[in-house]
């Protein structure tokens, strides 16, 4: 059950959006390092990438958006950050594609999805920090941490369908 | 491609009640905590009292260390060589359950309660 | 989507189940326990430890059917010796030369006497005058005798609870230093133990319960690698017509002790040596306790009376804190 809502259909066109939505998450990683980072919350981040992982969601079928997440994940993880980082980016992206999926296969609307998004993205960093500080010191900064994933996802849904609303339109012009 | 809404009416009062219950959880009241729990790796390497001000050097995972520093009747981190210096920036914590974290030197700094404050057991 | 937040919730909290200071709490040799080992090793510290306690509990238990004591009791034939695993006969053997060192105040044959009292089954009664004094012939470590696994009991039933739990902690202790374990902490139902220092090198802080209030402590005592025991009638008694009884039995008159002891810490290397001394030297009351204290000097004290005078030993100076308002004395 994979159609595509849009008529990205053709690989050549697929490639090309592909391409262009990495280049996206590539400057928006090297946005968000530009802002200051939550005092109140661990390294939290703020998520903008994961834009370009819920645009993936509604314009690719499922295993390109899978590929979208992944490659999302390695080329951040490997321009910007350190192994801790990428775990931590590794272990959020995969719960928060993972929920987004369910979600939209359940046929929940956008926000929703971007906002569970953003909640398991959080949750999906807590645990490895969980791991990796082996104390539940992690649990003070749950409350903290959802809440910023509500705010971030409620944002990056906005944004997603504001642009997904634009290339609709994009490709509708051009047949 | 039909006209999708941006969030239906259930899952906005879903998400409200999630959203209020969290915010519930962050500020609740929490009783003033008696203890600071030092841990490394998960591996718990000290206790001190808030009420006792000290100044405690810790050595972290990866060669990163930290200064635990308690005072006036709350626990903060100075001194920090870790890259992000997130645990430095946190304000000084004294209620229960709140917590410091230095990632990359794998530090936890956790307020407990301090009812046998600084007694490790009891005999008899 | 309800599913996977709770299982992903469940892997949060779960997923911290690496190295670091494990504690668990048990219920064995009637009481409740708690332990408590650091290091990578914790985990299986625990279970080795829980291990070790129910072996030590079915070997020695008097109460038990099937331990080696239970045997010793059961033997009908008062002549014919019972043979006992080396380890028991070992243990026997302490408790025996701890009953001649300190004249008696501990004695292994006590049994009877806490048999009729009601100790053992909950049955609280206060026996009468004759009763006590058949109970006084009974009882008689010197008459029980030991060659090399052969306890000749001679009729007289053992109890080995004075000397069970300290022996615990002390094999707990020893396995675990056996492991490799640099850090840990023990309280076998009141019996504390620790292993080394805490794991950030600090001494262990030790509170002695305050007989008056549960919740409370007369003082604290610091130190690495001892054993903190202590014994009180504040532990287990029963009240009738008024009078209160407690569990500490003295062997020469079969009754309550009434020494004038109200809760007395023994603190040493060795948690049988401890736990057997804390209930001799209750039941010796203060002077005859500290002179043997002065002829011995292996150990240190702190000793509470019924007054409210607190004394301790000199080897406690620098490591003893004191309750606010409470004043001890040094015993000279």
């Amino acid at each position: 059950m994979d159609k595509t809502p849009f008529p990205a259909d053709t690989p050549a066109r697929r490639v090309a959006l592909l391409g262009m939505l990495l280049a996206l998450t590539v400057a928006l990683s090297w946005l968000e390092r530009l802002l200051p980072t939550d005092v109140v919350v661990p390294g939290a981040k703020l998520g903008l990438a994961n834009l370009v992982v819920l645009c993936g969601l509604y314009l690719f079928p499922l295993p390109w958006a899978a590929g979208l997440t992944g490659l999302k994940i390695a080329v951040t993880g490997l321009l910007f950050g350190n192994f801790y980082s990428l775990a931590y980016s590794a272990a959020g992206g995969a719960l928060s594609f993972l929920a987004m999926v369910l979600c939209k296969r359940r046929g929940r609307s956008m926000g929703f999805v971007s906002v569970m998004g953003g909640i398991f993205h959080n949750i999906g960093q807590l645990c490895v920090a969980r791991v990796i500080l082996g104390s539940m010191g992690v649990l003070a900064h749950l409350p903290a941490m959802l809440l910023a994933g509500v705010g971030a996802g409620a944002a990056v849904g906005a944004v997603g369908a504001l642009i997904l609303g634009r290339l609709e339109g994009f490709f509708r012009k051009r047949p | 491609m039909k006209e999708r809404k941006f969030l239906t009416a259930p899952e906005a009062i879903a998400l409200g009640a999630l959203v209020l219950a969290l915010i519930l959880w962050l500020c609740w009241p929490k009783g003033t905590g008696g203890q600071a729990v030092l841990t490394r790796s998960g591996e718990e390497l000290g206790r001190y009292a808030l009420d006792t001000p000290c100044r405690v050097p810790v050595r972290g995972a990866a060669g990163f260390s930290l200064v635990l520093v308690v005072e006036d009747g709350a626990v903060h981190v100075e001194d920090s060589t870790c890259p992000d210096l997130i645990c430095q920036h946190h304000r000084p914590i004294s209620k229960m359950g709140e917590a410091i974290i230095c990632l990359p030197g794998q530090v936890t700094i956790t307020v407990e309660g301090g009812e046998r404050l600084g007694q490790d057991a009891v005999s008899g | 989507m309800r599913k996977l937040w709770c299982l992903l919730l469940g892997l949060v909290l779960l997923s911290g189940c690496a190295a670091g200071s494990r504690t668990t709490t048990i219920f064995a040799m009637d009481t409740v326990m708690d332990l408590t080992a650091y290091g990578p090793k914790a985990q299986d510290a625990l279970e080795l430890a829980q291990d070790e306690v129910d072996r030590i509990e079915a070997l020695i238990s008097a109460q038990r059917p099937g331990s080696d004591l239970y045997a010793v009791n059961a033997q009908s034939d008062v002549t014919a010796p019972t043979v006992v695993a080396q380890e028991t006969a070992d243990l026997l053997a302490r408790a025996l030369a701890l009953g001649e060192d300190t004249a008696g105040a501990l004695d292994v044959t006590i049994y009877p006497a806490v048999e009729a009292w009601g100790f053992y089954s909950g049955d609280y009664q206060v026996p009468d005058a004759q009763t006590l004094e058949a109970l006084k012939a009974r009882v008689d470590f010197r008459q029980v005798t030991l060659d090399g696994t052969q306890v000749f009991a001679q009729g007289h039933k053992l109890d080995l609870g004075a000397v069970g739990k300290g022996y615990a902690a002390d094999r707990i202790v020893a396995l675990w230093q056996g492991m490799g374990l640099t850090s840990g902490l023990l309280n076998l139902g009141g019996n504390v133990q620790c292993l080394g220092a805490k794991p950030d090198g600090s001494d262990w802080v030790i509170g002695i319960r305050d007989p008056a209030d549960e919740g409370g402590t007369l003082c604290t005592v610091s130190g690495t690698d001892m054993a903190v025991v202590t014994s009180g009638g504040y532990q287990r008694n029963f009240t009738q017509d008024g009078v209160t009884y407690h569990h500490i039995l003295d062997p020469h008159t079969c009754a309550p002790a009434d020494s004038g002891a109200a809760s007395v810490t023994v603190i040493g290397p060795s948690g049988l040596t401890c736990d057997a001394l804390s209930t001799a030297l209750f039941v010796m009351g203060p002077d005859r306790a500290a002179e043997y204290w002065r002829q011995h000097r292996d150990f240190d004290l702190v000793y509470y009376t019924q007054e409210g005078e607190l004394w301790y030993t000199a080897g406690l100076e620098g490591r003893l804190t004191l309750r606010d308002g409470l004043e001890g004395q040094m015993i000279p």
